[in-house]
């Protein structure tokens, strides 16, 4: 059995809003969503910028047992894909997940990233029991056993949110949490077009959510270097494919995505049909790409040649475009490698440029910006982009969208360990 | 549809360095728990555990491969070597890398404790009080910039792929104990679909490090019944026809994979996969973990490979652990 998958629901919680067609609108404004790092004591951080999520309250998105468990747990990242989760639902179906979709035919597809440990949770468990020789005091811990809270298990677990929504949407089948660092939401979501695609499921709801938004975030990605520490104006740093770029600021968000086979689909409003997924491993250094762009060439063409489409039958390519020295380049040369040259390429941006990088929800959110593209015939720009980088000699849709016939567009994600991935999604009409 | 294979496969562990040791000790009924060292703490309440004796990671890797275990913790290494071990127990021919595939099933472990020490031995004020500022201006400075690579979750997939030249389709699951159950589910889908012609597959992982037990012991799950342990397994798929065109021996087909969360039932959903009905299986393979060690993501695939210890048996393989994800796998003699 083969099914066309289409997207009938979209929830998302990022910089740029709280909902689809407001963030869409952003990303073809040219918004930026970047501001300054203000959820922490910064002194003594190198960074200054984030795209971080504001304005957010759970409770407006959810109300039920399930956000009352998450209270005081300071778990944004859980809540941000809580609320997602909600909003993609309630856009698909208004309220619940329909009875014609049976629980065991409902599966859930979710990507997450690291821990996002507060200070304050590292205080009690463990820094209290570390003695003056730096070693860890079981003892002491063993010590306050009866004075700590019994769902300690629960915070900040990977799958935490999967576990909510299928409680909440009686959700009785197929489960994966995706950890694919950078790669994944897109993992997840290509996962779960296939399951639809080759009639194991009849519904799924899949995307990503990430915030590392916090000290020992922060801290994992400076340590690295690949965090931009430049002294522009906020919503100028995030620059790729720009000569000037000096690495990524950091996002955070979730979108996730109600996937359900065409014929149960129709009469409600379609966002796009995923019509091809790839994946690919660069096998050549953990910590960099291959300097060529193989490896993450072959997720493009193999998403390409699962859709069943030509390199000639792309309008637009979301890039996964981080404004890293490293990524723009060899993610350039990549699509050089499918498409051709800057005079057969499609036309590339990176809406990193306005959110910032979202690691393992960022693959997700950015499709948002492929279904943009598809909603109204326009490619969203990459901001910040005044001169590009010599080595970056495509046409990456610099400063403003534009219009465009937008029939398929693909959506990078490639991750930190060389996994990638590729998404392909189809402007759905009902005229075919 | 094309039966998948598995035609080689590799075990880590408290019990065994392979699976020949791995069957015989299962046999014999034997237990790798043992008293724990890599915690040195005589005060802590589970003394005993899954501990892999003897473990030395520069033995684990080949001579021109250590330069990377500065970017590995132990479980990574654990995870790498049982995988490469896995990879190069194949005979034959193998197919071009980009149709070789990587499933893994990891746990989350991002340090060994150890790495933070120094950083936070700045960071206090003269209270003794925890300060971030501190933190930041003094301790970070002093963090071992590699804390955050040594354990991303995808650094068995990462590894195991640039070390065996593995380009194809991958995915990386941290689905708890479940997790290379997953990862192994995934591989089989792969192969039927012809996304790949041959993959690695498997899940590693460890309760033993500090912040595993304490957590453990927080959440009151350090149950005496099943330890915390460490190890991995990992296996080669890859269909039938191909195994045999190839001239490798299958030791058994995968004929059925499931998952659900907490209510549903994996094992009904890998049957109706295998088309057999749970009554059709010979035995269900679960509760490894009393004998090996609770090994959090390598559970699962520990699991299948001590399935693997029961040749000609229909075997139901299944994890369902509390408030995690579910998974099964239902193996059969080829």
């Amino acid at each position: 059995m083969s099914r066309r998958v289409v997207i009938t629901g979209v929830g998302a919680v990022c910089p740029l809003g709280h909902e689809p067609d407001a963030i869409m609108d952003a990303m073809l404004a040219g918004r930026s969503g970047i501001g300054p790092l203000d959820r922490f004591e910064t002194h003594g951080f190198e960074i200054r910028a984030a795209g971080q999520v504001r304005d957010f309250d759970l409770a407006n998105h959810c109300d039920g047992p399930e956000a009352r468990f998450l209270a005081g747990k300071e778990d944004l990242k859980t809540e941000l894909g809580l609320a997602a989760s909600e909003l993609a639902i309630r856009d698909a179906h208004g309220a619940a997940v329909p009875a014609s979709a049976s629980p065991a035919r409902r599966g859930l597809y979710l990507a997450s990233g690291l821990s996002s440990n507060v200070v304050r949770e590292t205080e009690e468990d463990f820094l209290a029991h570390i003695d003056p020789d730096g070693r860890f005091d079981f003892g002491s811990a063993g010590r306050q056993l009866e004075h700590t809270e019994s769902d300690y298990r629960w915070r900040h677990l990977s799958d935490l949110a999967a576990h909510l929504v299928a409680g909440r949407h009686e959700i009785r089948g197929p489960v994966a949490t995706n950890y694919s660092a950078c790669a994944a939401g897109g993992m997840a979501i290509g996962q779960a077009f296939r399951e639809i695609r080759a009639g194991r499921l009849d519904w799924a709801l899949a995307g990503g959510f990430e915030s590392m938004i916090h000290p020992f975030g922060v801290l994992s990605f400076q340590l690295l270097g690949a965090l931009s520490e430049s002294d522009r104006p906020l919503p100028e740093i995030s620059r790729p494919f720009d000569k000037d770029r000096d690495g990524f600021v950091i996002g955070e968000g979730a979108a996730t995505f109600v996937l359900e086979p065409l014929e149960r689909a129709r009469g409600r409003r379609i966002y796009g049909e995923v019509v091809g997924f790839g994946t690919s491993v660069d096998a050549y250094r953990v910590t960099a790409p291959t300097p060529d762009g193989r490896g993450s060439s072959l997720c493009m063409q193999r998403a390409l040649a699962d859709a069943g489409l030509p390199p000639e039958a792309v309008s637009y390519i979301n890039a996964h475009g981080t404004s890293t020295l490293l990524n723009d380049v060899t993610e350039t040369l990549a699509i050089k490698r499918v498409f051709g040259g800057p005079d057969t390429a499609p036309p590339v941006s990176s809406t990193k440029s306005m959110i910032g990088h979202g690691v393992a929800a960022a693959g997700a959110v950015e499709l948002i910006a492929a279904l943009a593209a598809l909603r109204d015939q326009a490619l969203p720009p990459t901001i910040n982009l005044d001169e590009a980088d010599p080595e970056c000699d495509l046409d990456y849709v610099p400063k403003a969208a534009r219009e465009a016939a937008v029939h398929v567009a693909l959506d990078n994600c490639f991750g930190f360990g060389g996994q990638n991935a590729c998404l392909a999604v189809r402007r759905w009409r009902e005229d075919g | 549809m094309e039966r998948i294979v598995v035609s080689s496969a590799s075990v880590l562990c408290s019990l065994a360095r392979d699976l020949d040791q791995l069957k015989s000790a299962w046999w014999s009924g034997h237990s790798g728990i043992r008293p724990i060292t890599v915690i040195d703490e005589p005060w802590f309440p589970c003394p005993d555990g899954g501990e892999i004796p003897d473990l030395r990671p520069r033995d684990l890797v080949e001579k021109r491969q250590r330069k990377h275990l500065k970017v590995m913790t132990r479980p990574v290494v654990i995870g790498v070597s049982t995988a490469m071990t896995a990879w190069r127990g194949l005979v034959g021919e193998l197919p071009p890398p980009e149709r070789c595939a990587a499933f893994v099933g990891a746990g989350l472990h991002v340090d060994e404790g150890g790495d933070f020490v120094p950083p936070l031995k700045q960071s206090y004020d003269d209270d003794g009080r925890f300060e971030l500022r501190r933190w930041a201006m003094d301790g970070i400075p002093v963090l071992n910039p590699l804390w955050l690579i040594k354990g991303l979750s995808n650094n068995v997939l990462a590894f195991a792929s640039l070390f065996a030249q593995l380009k194809g389709v991958n995915d990386n699951f941290c689905d708890g104990e479940a997790a290379g159950l997953l990862a192994v589910g995934e591989a089989v889908h792969a192969l039927r679909e012809g996304r790949c012609d041959i993959a690695l597959a498997g899940g590693y992982g460890t309760y033993l490090t500090v912040e595993d037990m304490v957590g453990l012991q927080l959440a009151g799950r350090l149950d005496p019944a099943e330890p915390p342990g460490e190890g991995a397994a990992f296996f080669v798929l890859e269909r039938e026809s191909d195994a045999r065109a190839a001239g490798r021996v299958p030791l058994a087909w995968l004929t059925g994979v499931g998952s659900c969360l907490p209510g549903g039932d994996p094992l009904g959903r890998a049957c109706m996969d295998a088309g057999v009905e749970p009554g059709d299986l010979d035995r269900i393979v679960s509760g490894v973990a009393a004998r090996l060690g609770n090994c959090h993501g390598g559970r699962g695939a520990l699991a299948l490979a001590v399935a693997l210890c029961h040749p000609g048996e229909r075997v139901g393989v299944m994890l369902r652990v509390p408030d995690e994800t579910h998974a099964a796998l239902v193996v059969e003699p080829c």
